[in-house]
């Protein structure tokens, strides 16, 4: 029985995709010994496969590449990357010892003591400010630290009304 | 092509009941397979766009995960992955063919005459496949490109197993036609 082209181009794109039967497979052969236009399509069909591969291929390179062109002249080698490094932990160390040092007690400061130690509420800021100055550099004793805060409170009284007015 | 990716029964339970350990599992199986598959499909070009897409799909398969049985996990999520490369190709055809002609018009402007042969038949493929309808071209690449058997692609694109053996001809014909109209030599 004669079929039609289209029916057996449809074979011819089955077998690239390996899809047909030993018997439809002789059919096809027979045919495409007796038309020139389906052995055509045939070979068109075999040329667009390799060409999609080419593309797919051309691509999967192109992306290797632009990936290694992107990443690796960025990395330096390990011998320079090294010294580099140690160097930088070096700075991280003394800046940072530096700024630790702020909080560091000075040596002569006495450990404090909370019992007289007035509340912020109480005093201005600048009189707690010099009051700390005080505790810490010249309180000598106790006695001391309380006539010191007798005498802020004092500041703070005389400031007071100046206060008010502004 | 077949996959050996299969999954137990208590994942799937685990999914269904919006469990995220089962969704870990899933997703450390899935994720190198699903990510090479969609980078293939968009040509290695946008592999920030192929980690997305491969994002969704694990959130689709998180919102609803309307599989049959847990042997249908992978071909449930490669289904997902296809059908939003599909809807990317879709929006995006326009936009690329505007760029596409204004690429041209600039390399003609710039004499780019000195390119291999070689190197302009890819662009004339790329072209041709960017042309070619998203129904057509996914199928088209399942088989060229990962050698899927046409049972497993109509498993995969929801789709009856002569509808794809038509497709896949019919793609073939049109890129043969679009390849001929970019004076691509074929016989």
């Amino acid at each position: 029985m004669n079929k039609p082209c289209a029916y057996y181009r449809r074979l011819i794109s089955r077998r690239i995709d390996g899809d047909l039967s030993p018997e439809e497979n002789g059919h096809l052969q027979r045919h495409l010994s007796l038309c020139a236009s389906c052995r055509r399509a045939q070979a068109n069909y075999r040329q667009l496969s390799e060409n999609l591969q080419n593309v797919l291929t051309a691509a999967q390179e192109n992306s290797t590449t632009s990936r290694k062109t992107a990443v690796l002249p960025r990395r330096r080698s390990r011998t320079v990357r090294r010294p580099l490094a140690l160097a930088a932990a070096a700075m991280v160390l003394v800046i940072g010892g530096l700024w630790l040092s702020r909080f560091l007690p000075p040596n002569n400061a006495r450990p404090n003591t909370t019992a007289s130690r007035p509340s912020a509420k109480n005093l201005d800021t600048s009189a707690w400010t010099t009051y700390r100055y005080y505790r810490q550099k010249k309180a000598p004793s106790d006695d001391y630290d309380e006539s010191l805060l007798a005498a802020f409170r004092t500041y703070q009284d005389f400031t007071a009304p100046a206060d008010a007015n502004r | 092509m077949t996959h050996s990716l299969t999954f137990d029964k208590s994942v799937l339970d685990g999914l269904r009941q919006r469990d995220n350990t089962a969704l870990a599992v899933v997703v450390d199986q899935m994720r190198g397979p699903l990510t090479r598959f969609v980078r293939k499909l968009l040509h290695y070009q946008d592999d920030a766009l192929a980690d997305d897409i491969v994002q969704e799909s694990f959130i689709a398969l998180h919102r609803s995960p309307n599989v049959q049985s847990a042997d249908k996990i992978h071909s449930y999520l490669f289904r997902i992955a296809a059908n939003k490369v599909t809807d990317h190709w879709r929006r995006a055809s326009r936009q690329r063919r505007l760029v596409r002609q204004a690429g041209q018009r600039q390399s003609l402007a710039r004499g780019e005459d000195d390119m291999t042969e070689k190197t302009l038949v890819r662009l004339a493929v790329e072209q041709s496949l960017s042309e070619l309808p998203a129904k057509y071209r996914l199928p088209l690449l399942l088989v060229e490109y990962e050698h899927y058997a046409y049972q497993e692609i109509a498993e995969l694109l929801g789709l009856s197993l002569a509808n794809v053996k038509t497709r896949v001809f019919r793609a073939r014909e049109k890129m043969i036609t679009l390849l001929k109209q970019r004076e691509v030599t074929y016989e």
